[in-house]
């Protein structure tokens, strides 16, 4: 049995699938962000010195979840942000607040393992389901 | 799943069937159908023909595989009056491509300086992850550097005229706007300008194994024994921010103009609405990026070239051959029916191809076609092709881009690891520069098709036909 809450690499011939699932959509948001992090440093190298606020909006909730992935990979390229720790003060179908801790990149303590160019809109989904919420996203590495 | 039928030799078709509205046609190898992921592939192909305007057929190129929204070397021609675009069907890493310099040494002059030169290039090129490019500019600057291309490098000492003309659209596309892109894209990719990037990118230097068209080879000045440097990559997080930026917005605007995609990275909209409009203006601007990007690692290039062998780049003969966009949307002229129709053509890891006789080409090359290059993957062989008329006619003047992924990166990773790799490449007598053993294992050659066999394809069919093949001297990665 799976943990309640949490997320897998899926393979795909060109790029990374992303499965994600928690009891809640903001677990569900709060695993693909760590997801993310996961393919870009070790989150046992980073520690969780600052936090960021963090607004993304979207049209829909679908659109949403890829919107969120794209602002950390922003965060990550412009500011070399790494973060491993989320949550939520508000999130809707359209848009959400964030608090993201983490520290930023120091090339002495973290190896950066790989890159993510975006989040892809291929099959992309978040939806609920009898044993809570579930999303799914194809990443572009 | 679609039904594909064998219409000729290399040549299968996916009559329409639902909402498609032209059918779909495919390039390649019977061993396409033997491929993880070729029914997900041939399943995008069908999907592209649903979009509104598409003329002819969506096409793939002989190195298709399963990408997202469009597959890799899909090819679609979307009328510029009525039709849509979709930055999709550019791909994040807008005008990813490649360059290939031709040299004035041989392997022989080469070949025992190699790993010296690998570690200059190493030392000035900035690869892998979040890197700082060689080119450090102010916003006004990247604003200029954007809309302008690579004539504005050529204004700072860091072009030729030669190199101008000798880049596909002369290095600059029209209609270019820096108001299109976002403060995001800006700030992504301010600092990138000169850097390689990580992937499946690259620099390379190449020698000339063998030459089986004597006249384009000639004309082009290529021959047996010859020094090449070939340069892979993109516009870097200016173009995946800008994709990004467009995609959500095009995505929330399909309702509005009552468009519906079997899947939502087509999102797409009218080429003259504003939406299409800003797309193209911004497009326009990363693809001068991406120009730009590869016309600066050129220069230093040129520059490690000096510092090893001790003289002028221009003595020594580097000099740029092409440079070909292979994620790219242009505004083309192709026969429809029988009649000239203006279209966009959408290259999603595709290469331009273009006979001889196009006007847009340069004189040189109208003369002999124009040059298609086709890497390999890391430490295979390298082709240079030449665009025909029958591409012209066949795929809006297109061609394959690459070898294509066989294998998963994970699937790549599990394999063999990234220092058997470098052992292997090195064991061939091939330079090996890279800061990331995990990103060696995922590009090792067994993770792609054999290129031999695009080509082979390619040339059969006659979308290209082959100059010269190239082998390894030397390799960069990310």
């Amino acid at each position: 049995m799976p943990a309640k809450q949490g997320y897998e690499l899926v393979d795909h011939t060109a790029d990374v699938g992303l499965r994600v699932w928690a009891p809640t959509c903001e677990g569900v948001f709060a695993e693909a962000g760590k997801a993310l992090f996961s393919l870009i440093c070790d989150p046992r190298t980073i520690e969780q010195v600052e936090t960021v606020e963090i607004r993304v909006e979207a049209d829909d909730r679908e659109l949403l979840l890829a919107a969120w992935i794209d602002e950390l990979i922003y965060q990550f390229e412009a500011t070399g942000a790494l973060f491993t720790d989320f949550t939520f003060s508000e999130l809707d179908e359209t848009h959400l607040v964030a608090r993201a801790s983490g520290e930023h990149l120091d090339p002495a303590r973290h190896a950066v393992c790989g890159g993510v160019k975006a989040a892809t809109l291929c099959d992309l989904s978040v939806r609920e389901g009898p044993d809570g919420w579930e999303g799914f996203v194809i990443l572009d590495v | 799943m679609v039904r594909v039928e064998r219409a000729a030799e290399h040549t299968y078709v996916i009559e329409p069937e639902g909402a498609m509205r032209v059918p779909g046609r495919i390039y390649a190898a019977e061993s396409l159908f033997e491929q993880a992921g070729h029914e997900e592939a041939l399943q995008q192909v069908a999907d592209v023909a649903t979009l509104p305007g598409i003329v002819g057929a969506s096409l793939a190129m002989p190195d298709i595989h399963w990408g997202y929204g469009f597959p890799i070397g899909g090819v679609a021609a979307l009328r510029a009056d009525d039709g849509v675009v979709s930055p999709g069907g550019v791909g994040f890493d807008i005008n990813c491509g490649v360059r290939l310099a031709l040299t004035g040494l041989d392997a022989g002059d080469v070949r025992p300086r190699a790993e010296e030169l690998v570690h200059e290039l190493m030392r000035r090129i900035p690869q892998g992850l979040n890197d700082r490019g060689t080119l450090k500019l102010q916003p006004r600057e990247l604003t200029k550097l954007v809309e302008r291309g690579v004539p504005w490098l050529l204004e700072r000492g860091l072009a030729t005229e030669r190199d101008v003309e000798r880049t596909e659209q002369g290095g600059a596309m029209s209609g270019a706007s820096a108001a299109a892109v976002t403060q995001k894209a800006v700030e992504r990719g301010r600092t990138q300008v000169g850097s390689l990037g990580a992937g499946n990118h690259f620099i390379e230097l190449q020698v000339v194994a063998d030459v089986l068209d004597e006249a384009a080879a000639g004309a082009w000045g290529v021959h047996p024994g010859q020094v090449a440097v070939m340069i892979h990559s993109g516009s870097r997080g200016f173009g995946h921010q800008t994709c990004t930026d467009h995609l959500q917005r095009m995505a929330a605007a399909a309702r509005r103009y009552g468009i519906e995609v079997p899947d939502r990275q087509l999102a797409c909209a009218p080429a003259s609405s504003p939406e299409g409009q800003d797309y193209l203006a911004a497009m326009a601007a990363a693809a001068n990026f991406a120009f730009a990007n590869r016309q600066t690692m050129m220069h230093e290039v040129r520059l490690a070239f000096e510092q090893v062998f001790r003289r002028p780049w221009e003595r020594l003969g580097v000099e740029l051959l092409y440079d070909v966009a292979h994620n790219i949307a242009k505004l083309e002229t192709h026969e429809v029916d029988g009649v000239p129709t203006r279209v966009w053509v959408h290259r999603k890891g595709a290469t331009r191809a273009f006979g001889p006789g196009h006007p847009d080409l340069p004189p040189l090359f109208r003369e002999t076609g124009q040059p298609v290059i086709v890497p390999g993957d890391m430490g295979s062989e390298s082709w240079l092709l030449v665009g025909t008329q029958k591409a012209m006619r066949e795929s809006f003047g297109s061609a394959a881009h690459g070898a294509g992924r066989r294998l998963s990166r994970g699937a790549a990773k599990r394999v063999m690891s990234g220092a058997d790799v470098r052992r292997d490449l090195e064991a061939r007598g091939i330079v090996v520069g890279s800061q990331s053993t995990s990103l060696l294992a995922e590009e090792a050659p067994y993770a792609y098709k054999d290129i031999g066999e695009i080509v082979a394809v390619m040339d059969a069919i006659g979308l290209a036909r082959k100059v010269a093949r190239l082998e390894p001297l030397g390799v960069l990665k990310g």
